[in-house]
């Protein structure tokens, strides 16, 4: 179930966890893709970034012109971090 | 002997996740992205995907070229300079593009990030107090 963000009413934080909750969620299904969100709405994806920062804007729109979350989805699980 | 800080900034992250991550805005001449970026304190500098930074119209390869070691081998990235808001910080910053495209995160490190603020983190609780270094 999506959230409609249309009111601004969410706080950055608010938007951003049901962002991470809907990355994890759905990592599997789009691994290897980008994907552009507004909270757990997905705008766009894909595997070319411009095409999907493309159609993200162009729906930003029906959400408030909220600034979507473009993330690179990754193949594997997010394994535990080595460092650089 | 005990110390005291203060700080204007608390944020609260999912402890139970890999890595302490946080969604950022990268402005550059008025043209802004966000993405999501994780914090690396064993980080020299602050690495975005190349793609962002094609995003806000960066020639990428115009910037200053910097290689950067990593455990298992290195990699080139080119510096420029952005706006950087992340947290409730806005700080006018240096941040690197990758040269490869698909590159797989995004990093807040020492030079450009960690070093124009104070921070304290409590990972026990997934709590991150944030101030700006001259605050």
């Amino acid at each position: 179930m999506s959230t409609l963000i249309s009111d601004k009413s969410k706080t950055p934080d608010a938007l951003y966890a049901l962002e991470q909750k809907w990355l994890t969620e759905n990592r599997e299904k789009y691994a290897g893709q980008w994907v552009a969100l507004v909270g757990d709405n997905l705008l766009s994806h894909g595997t070319d970034a411009k095409a999907v920062y493309q159609e993200a804007h162009q729906k930003a729109a029906e959400f408030g012109d909220a600034l979507p979350l473009v993330v690179l989805m990754e193949k594997e699980p997010d394994l535990p971090f080595g460092g650089w | 002997m005990s110390h005291q800080l203060t700080f204007r900034l608390l944020h609260e992250y999912d402890a139970g996740l890999e890595g302490i991550s946080f969604d950022a805005i990268l402005n550059y001449k008025g043209k802004q992205t966000r993405v999501k970026a994780k914090l690396d304190t064993g980080a020299s500098f602050c690495i975005f995907q190349r793609e962002h930074g094609e995003e806000l119209d960066i020639e990428i390869e115009r910037g200053t070229a910097q290689r950067i070691g990593t455990a298992t081998g290195s990699f080139t990235a080119y510096g420029h300079e952005v706006k950087l808001i992340a947290l409730g910080l806005e700080i006018d910053t240096t941040i690197y593009f990758a040269e490869l495209y698909g590159f797989p995160r995004n990093v807040l490190g020492r030079r450009g990030w960690l070093n124009q603020v104070r921070l304290a983190l409590i990972d026990y609780e997934g709590k991150f107090f944030l101030s700006r270094y001259d605050e």
